[in-house]
């Protein structure tokens, strides 16, 4: 089990997997920071004068990130940080998710409207545990390919 | 894991995400809501939409709402050149509504007249859902009594629009 966690070739395709799903979430976000704005200030968890920078950093994080990743630099940063976003974006949701707010996530800009749900929730966790795996089983450089 | 190659990621991202938003067409006011920004972004003194307003027939002087056709409202909304305001709760506006319309419920009209984020000046749309609803006119009605001057009402309502196959958004804008 541990040597297939290992497998480099798998370690390659799950984080171009990872990486493009942040680059993709990031760029509709980055083209039009007004809705997700608008769904960050519907969530209620930050004073509406830190609305706007949240909404204008964030999708930069990911985009640059994700672009590090992609090309395999970095990898354990990225994957902390990419990781990190998403422990935030998921206790986001939860509290979310209590106090019954009916909003979309945000997840991917105005692309594609998904509603905050248990389903979203739970895909989170699915990427917060892909995000540990890789950051895990992160091939070095010295390590023979398999 | 090295902290500072981290550090370094995460400060290039800050920097790039703020020179980009300073240069974008779409760039928010870092500091504030999407809201605030919205209202910011009208085109209040731009020629075109005086030149449009002025073949519209408006005198701007009249304290009075004006109707307005849905190709009418697509050229406001396209360069927003004004607010959109969905007067009805915020039940039916969260099923659907106009994309950038901000929920003004009517019946919170007393707890919101004094919050309203645009000015006397700026040019208002209501609709509501369609011919038969009269939340839209009752909106107007009291928004020109406020002595705001540019009043439209969009009678087709969201139902109108819809047909027309014109943005609709699902998402909700709050007014504040």
């Amino acid at each position: 089990m541990s040597s297939f966690l290992k497998n480099r070739k798998l370690h390659l395709i799950l984080r171009i997997l990872f990486a493009l799903i942040f680059i993709t979430a990031s760029v509709s976000k980055i083209s039009d920071p007004i809705s997700f704005a608008t769904n960050v200030q519907n969530f209620n968890v930050l004073p509406d004068s830190f609305v706007n920078l949240f909404a204008v950093i964030i999708p930069w994080i990911e985009f640059t990130s994700g672009l590090l990743l992609l090309f395999n630099f970095y990898v354990r940063e990225n994957i902390f940080i990419l990781s990190g976003l998403l422990v935030i974006f998921t206790l986001v949701m939860i509290f979310v998710l209590i106090n019954k707010i009916d909003v979309s996530c945000g997840c991917y800009g105005d692309y594609f409207i998904q509603k905050v749900n248990s389903f979203k929730v739970i895909e989170n966790i699915i990427l917060i545990i892909l995000g540990s795996f890789l950051y895990k089983y992160a091939p070095t450089k010295s390590q023979p390919s398999e | 894991m090295s902290i500072k190659r981290t550090v370094i990621i995460l400060g290039t991202a800050v920097l790039m995400a703020i020179v980009y938003n300073q240069f974008s067409a779409n760039g928010l006011k870092l500091f504030g809501t999407a809201t605030q920004t919205y209202s910011d972004k009208l085109k209040r003194n731009d020629e075109k939409s005086k030149s449009e307003l002025a073949k519209w027939s408006v005198n701007p002087d009249k304290l009075a709402w004006h109707k307005i056709r849905s190709d009418q409202l697509y050229y406001v909304f396209e360069h927003k050149m004004g607010i959109i305001i969905d007067p009805r709760d915020e039940w039916d506006y969260s099923e659907s509504h106009i994309k950038g319309a901000i929920n003004f419920p009517f019946y919170k009209f007393d707890e919101l007249k004094n919050q309203i984020p645009f000015n006397k000046n700026d040019l208002v749309v209501v609709y509501c859902e369609d011919n038969n609803c009269d939340l839209g006119k009752s909106l107007c009605d009291s928004l020109v009594n406020m002595k705001f001057k540019n009043i439209f009402l969009y009678k087709g309502g969201i139902d109108e629009w819809k047909f027309a196959q014109y943005p609709i958004d699902k998402s909700k804008l709050k007014i504040l």
